[in-house]
């Protein structure tokens, strides 16, 4: 196992991590399609600093918000690609957020408000999850290769799901649909940030508990039975808390693709394949990729707006298929 | 036939909707043609069109799925593509599907009459002050009407500023930008679809804060405004005079 070995370095990584997050956080919050003064907003009078204010308003959760659907996507993704020992694992693959956004297009297919798309989807991941893992399921135990093979059908499924929802929409709902299809953080706000929080901290303590039996994994699963870990309990909650992360993410940013799949696999060439560094510093790094590419988003066309998902396939894509090439 | 709304109304403000034997899915204007067979929305059902036997399929440049068209050129249907860009391009519009649909007279009528109504709006605006305005078609994601659409000539003709004059097409909108923006004027399309999600858009969404929150609203028919057909020379006055 490459990567450091020590206490010290592990502790090493993170702080680098935690340091790369705070700085690509501190440039996001200061760059836009509009400029902000964070002076005016902190101090300013009159309409300067409440235009400042209200810009910051803005801009301050969607920042907040990145992270935070950044670090559930990575850490989804690392722990999945631990459980399965397949680096192209990604929540994307196992139909859950394929799930979490069929069940938020038919809530509103079905003309349910807005506010109600993120329960929506919370049931379509849940629905989804339960469903491969039964697909899954071989004489009791939750068999890893059927799991992929579910997953797969599943995400067919959801995306036949999508596609008739956005047929059958009329013209002017198909519109906020297939912008949110395409995953957008650009309705941030302190009540989603917060509504989000539990939900990722719950997720996130779960993994980062399970991280050492995870470790045990990579040396197969009947040697991990035999050094003592329950590999079954294991499975289901890392799948559970899986997604759950990812449920969660897509409610409340729409379907952004490869952030599982990229961060992982740039924390395991820097820290190597210790889950418990490299979920922590996965969530680091998850969350400073997606404020990134959404400082970016914002950015480069402003006062138009890339779409996030097309931003981070852009980068995945080819990554996946030199990874594919790669695979023996 | 026709591919879609605006173009089915420019076919019966010719007179020549007894030459029609099938219409897009969200032609609704003039009520009689809800009642002809119809060939599918954004996505066109090929088949149906082929086995309506039209002589003529009438389609616009952007708007209609392109694949399709090329699809039906491919077996053999006669297709007409139809500009939309700009209010000249609605012009344009009405005098090919004048000539195609053999009333070039009633096209000629037609586009004289209208030109007469536009150039009435442009001389109402000499030199007044030009309110700097947004033209949202949709306000989640806020969607505007940029450069090089029928909709910023109509803003330009009507006497006010596109502030997204610059950026082609519709471009989304970000929520800063909306929040920040010197918006004097917004004109919205408004219909029955529409209501409920510009409500929520000045009740807490893009629209809540900032100047936009406090520009003069202008409502026009969602779908006089946004089709490019002759009734958005109807909206042009409309809006002219709301602005002066």
């Amino acid at each position: 196992m490459k990567g450091p070995r020590t206490a010290a370095g592990r502790r090493l990584a993170l702080w680098a991590g935690a340091l790369l997050l705070a700085a690509v956080c501190g440039i996001a919050l200061c760059v836009g399609g509009v400029p902000l003064s964070w002076a005016d907003a902190i101090s300013g009078r009159g309409e300067a600093g409440a235009t400042a204010r209200l810009l910051a308003s803005l801009r301050a959760p969607r920042v907040a918000l990145a992270a935070l659907v950044g670090s559930c996507l990575a850490l989804a993704g690392a722990a999945l690609q631990a459980l399965l020992k397949n680096p192209l694992a990604d929540p994307f693959l196992l139909g859950t957020s394929g799930g979490a956004a069929a069940g938020a297009a038919l809530a509103a297919l079905a003309g349910a408000s807005p506010l109600v798309s993120p329960a929506a989807a919370f049931l379509g991941a849940a629905a989804a999850s339960v469903g491969v893992a039964a697909l899954a399921r071989r004489g009791g135990r939750l068999d890893l290769q059927r799991l992929l093979l579910a997953g797969l059908i599943a995400n067919a499924f959801f995306s036949a799901l999508l596609l008739a929802a956005f047929s059958i929409a009329s013209g002017e709902a198909s519109r906020t649909m297939l912008f949110w299809m395409m995953g957008s953080l650009s309705d941030a706000s302190v009540g989603k940030v917060a509504a989000l929080t539990p939900y990722a901290l719950a997720g996130a303590a779960t993994l980062v508990a399970a991280a050492a039996r995870l470790n045990l994994f990579a040396v197969g699963e009947d040697n991990a039975a035999a050094l003592g870990v329950n590999t079954e309990a294991t499975k289901r909650v890392v799948f559970l808390a899986a997604s759950l992360l990812t449920g969660a993410a897509v409610a409340f940013a729409g379907v952004i693709g490869f952030v599982g799949l990229l961060v992982p696999h740039a924390a395991r060439s820097v820290v190597g394949n210790d889950q418990r560094v490299l979920l922590p510093l996965s969530a680091l790094a998850g969350a400073a990729l997606l404020v990134g590419a959404d400082a970016l988003s914002r950015a480069a066309l402003a006062p138009v707006e890339l779409p996030i998902g097309a931003l981070t396939a852009a980068l995945g894509a080819p990554l996946f298929a030199w990874l594919l090439l790669r695979l023996p | 036939m026709t591919l879609a709304p605006s173009l089915t109304e420019i076919v019966y403000a010719l007179g020549a909707e007894k030459a029609l034997v099938g219409v897009s899915e969200y032609s609704d204007f003039p009520e009689a043609a809800q009642r002809l067979p119809r060939v599918g929305g954004l996505d066109v059902d090929a088949e149906k069109v082929a086995a309506l036997h039209p002589d003529l399929v009438l389609a616009l440049a952007e708007g209609t799925a392109r694949g399709a068209v090329r699809s039906l050129a491919a077996a053999g249907l006669p297709v007409a593509v139809v500009p939309s860009g700009s209010l000249d391009a609605v012009l344009a519009a009405v005098r090919l599907v004048g000539d195609r649909v053999g009333r070039p007279e009633a096209a000629n009528r037609l586009v004289n009459e209208l030109s007469r109504r536009r150039e009435a709006v442009r001389r109402r605006h000499p030199n007044g002050t030009r309110p700097r305005a947004l033209l949202l078609v949709w306000p989640d994601p806020p969607q505007a009407a940029g450069g090089g659409t029928f909709l910023d000539d109509l803003l330009t003709e009507a006497g006010a500023v596109n502030l997204v004059h610059d950026r082609s097409g519709w471009p989304v909108l970000s929520l800063e930008y909306l929040a920040t923006a010197p918006i004097e004027l917004l004109v919205v399309p408004d219909s029955e679809q529409t209501r409920g999600a510009y409500a929520r858009a000045f009740r807490s969404g893009a629209l809540s804060r900032g100047p936009v929150s406090r520009a003069r609203v202008v409502r026009l028919d969602e779908s006089a405004l946004t089709r490019p057909g002759p009734r958005v020379f109807e909206m042009l006055e409309r809006l002219a005079g709301a602005i002066s």
